[in-house]
């Protein structure tokens, strides 16, 4: 038995009319965050900002400390320096009324295999601290594709992704005013992916912040409006998702009618424009800001057909992730 | 303190199963003590026990595996009693390390849940098994001697049975602090557990070497064993409240010494 969603009809919540604390504080602050396990330095004084209302995708590979930033905010762990802060309250002094305010998928959800799927939803419900709306829940589960007969069954038979979009549920079910997702499309089928990026969407319309980590670049640059990427404990990029595009420059592909060679082929490229490739038929440029003047440039020539091409996500952040970019 | 009553509400549910066992086992074992008891008394066999008994043994025993009243006492001292009971103490007194190594520990305390709360709960998930088996216990020795005790019989006196229940719960409940403090410092159960382990029999050894070798006995202090006496108590002694005292007092300390580690560390 499935109900249709209609987000018109998602209740209104004590969240939705009053913001939460910290008037007009970001939803997170970290200011210079690390933590060291012996020698070891897992983070290294992280700053960052997610303002309210938007979606943070927080980039980094497998080990880049992305999971201990998350676990600080959440005060599982304790940073060996800094501060950190969710709507301008501090994330360790304050610690249960920050906690309050968000909703917690781990990266590894342990569970026990013995509990069923209701009671681990009950248990997280009753923790959160606020009421959680039975029928939001319930839309929730059916949203996501999680059959309501498999909540009564034991968790050691619930596969990767149905383990997945449990968390999922468990984190959202309170409506928090902060969602912090860790990986959250783990082992979730493309459709399900997508159901999960609605809800989202939805949320940050409803004035809800979410931060999530992820390694999958397709997915933050379909839903996050602005990402930072951490790499070996530090932040090495942050901007929004257009902005990082931009850095990128989109690739030109001029294909002619005859060989150009000779006095022809002498152009001079405008400023921000560089040869990638450079055949007789065919050249492919890079270029950084407006296409204008090599639109220009191009005029003087036997020119058959003008291919461009958007950059990626991927493409900039590539260079990010290698560990010899700066 | 918040979230207490939730995760003492879950744990309940996860160790029913473990619980209902216990309060069976230890229930049925007491009838079992009774019922063996009533064998030998009606064959006569407790006067030929008492003189194949060797005099030291006479005397630590206070005669308890020689007559029927002293039988049915042994099986509040038993240490297949002591074992079990201890075992489940320090099973229950790990989980706070179980939920790190599993991870759960995320889902938990990522919500508002005071960082004293899983050691709250699992401090009063020791002190509610503790006393249901100990009342099991009772329970079973009463209808026991009710069914099966024989009219010949002098059946143990309730102050006796209640004092070595109290004291055993006192043991029982100092081991399980000792393993709360344990699994609060630790990042894996077994760990914690086998350290809880190789305390108790080293605790056990040392008391019991303690009590036949004086040089030793000073030693033996440090071991809770050495704060039950079931024999002392069958042979009449008065329960001390200050062994009661120093039981409780290793539970408490080992309890608030986990409140303070737990809420420093990081999960």
């Amino acid at each position: 038995m499935t109900e249709r969603y209609d987000s018109a009809a998602e209740p209104r919540r004590a969240v939705d009319e009053a913001p939460p604390p910290g008037g007009p504080a970001p939803a997170i602050e970290l200011r210079d965050i690390a933590k060291s396990y012996g020698s070891v330095q897992a983070v290294r004084g992280v700053t960052l900002r997610v303002e309210r209302g938007e979606i943070f995708g927080f980039l980094g590979l497998n080990g880049a400390g992305k999971t201990t930033t998350i676990r600080i905010l959440l005060d599982l762990i304790r940073p060996t320096r800094g501060s950190a802060s969710l709507f301008g309250v501090d994330c360790q002094r304050e610690s249960r009324r920050t906690r309050a305010l968000a909703g917690y998928l781990p990266g590894e959800l342990g569970l026990y295999p013995d509990m069923d799927a209701r009671e681990l939803l009950d248990l997280t419900a009753r923790l959160s601290g606020g009421p959680v709306d039975p029928a939001y829940r319930w839309r929730l589960i059916d949203r996501l594709e999680l059959a309501r007969a498999d909540l009564p069954r034991r968790l050691r038979e619930f596969s990767t992704g149905m383990k997945r979009k449990l968390g999922i549920v468990q984190a959202l079910q309170a409506d928090p005013p902060l969602l912090i997702l860790d990986e959250p499309t783990e082992g979730l089928d493309p459709l399900v992916q997508r159901a999960l990026h609605e809800i989202l969407f939805e949320l940050r319309v409803r004035g809800r912040t979410i931060f999530m980590s992820s390694h999958v670049l397709s997915e933050v640059e379909r839903v996050c409006d602005r990402i930072a990427v951490i790499r070996a404990g530090e932040v090495v990029f942050q901007s929004t998702v257009e902005e990082a595009r931009r850095r990128s420059g989109r690739t030109v592909r001029i294909f002619f009618d005859r060989t150009v060679a000779g006095p022809d082929a002498a152009v001079e490229l405008p400023a921000g424009a560089s040869f990638v490739d450079r055949a007789p038929d065919r050249w492919t440029i890079r270029v950084a800001g407006p296409l204008g003047d090599l639109v220009r440039v191009l005029s003087r020539l036997p020119v058959r057909d003008v291919e461009v091409v958007e950059p990626a996500l991927e493409d900039v952040l590539r260079t990010f992730y290698r560990e010899d970019a700066r | 303190m918040t979230g207490v009553a939730t995760l003492l509400r879950h744990s309940l549910r996860r160790w029913r199963g473990f619980l209902a066992t216990l309060v069976v086992g230890l229930a049925a074992f007491q009838i079992f003590m009774i019922a063996a008891a009533r064998g030998l008394e009606r064959s006569g066999r407790f006067a030929q026990l008492g003189a194949l008994l060797p005099d030291f043994m006479q005397q630590w025993t206070n005669m308890a595996a020689a007559s029927f009243r002293g039988f049915v006492l042994f099986g509040y001292s038993h240490p297949l009693v002591q074992l079990f009971l201890i075992a489940m103490a320090i099973a229950m007194g790990t989980e706070p390390a179980g939920e790190i190594e599993s991870r759960f520990v995320d889902v938990l305390m990522a919500r508002p849940v005071d960082r004293a709360a899983p050691i709250a709960r699992t401090a009063l998930l020791m002190a509610l098994a503790t006393a249901g088996a100990i009342a099991s216990m009772l329970t079973a020795t009463w209808i026991g001697l009710r069914v099966l005790a024989p009219e010949s019989s002098r059946a143990p006196d309730a102050r006796v049975v209640l004092s070595l229940a109290v004291n055993l719960a006192c043991l029982v409940l100092a081991w399980g602090g000792v393993a709360l403090a344990l699994a609060s410092a630790a990042k894996r159960r077994a760990v914690a557990a086998a350290a809880g382990g190789f305390l108790a029999f080293a605790g056990f050894v040392i008391d019991y070497v303690g009590r036949f070798w004086s040089a030793v006995e000073p030693a033996s202090r440090v071991s809770p064993f050495h704060y039950f006496d079931p024999f002392g108590l069958i042979g009449g002694a008065r329960l001390e409240w200050s062994n009661l005292a120093v039981l409780a007092g290793v539970f408490a300390g080992g309890a608030a010494i986990a409140a303070v580690v737990y809420a420093k560390r990081d999960l």
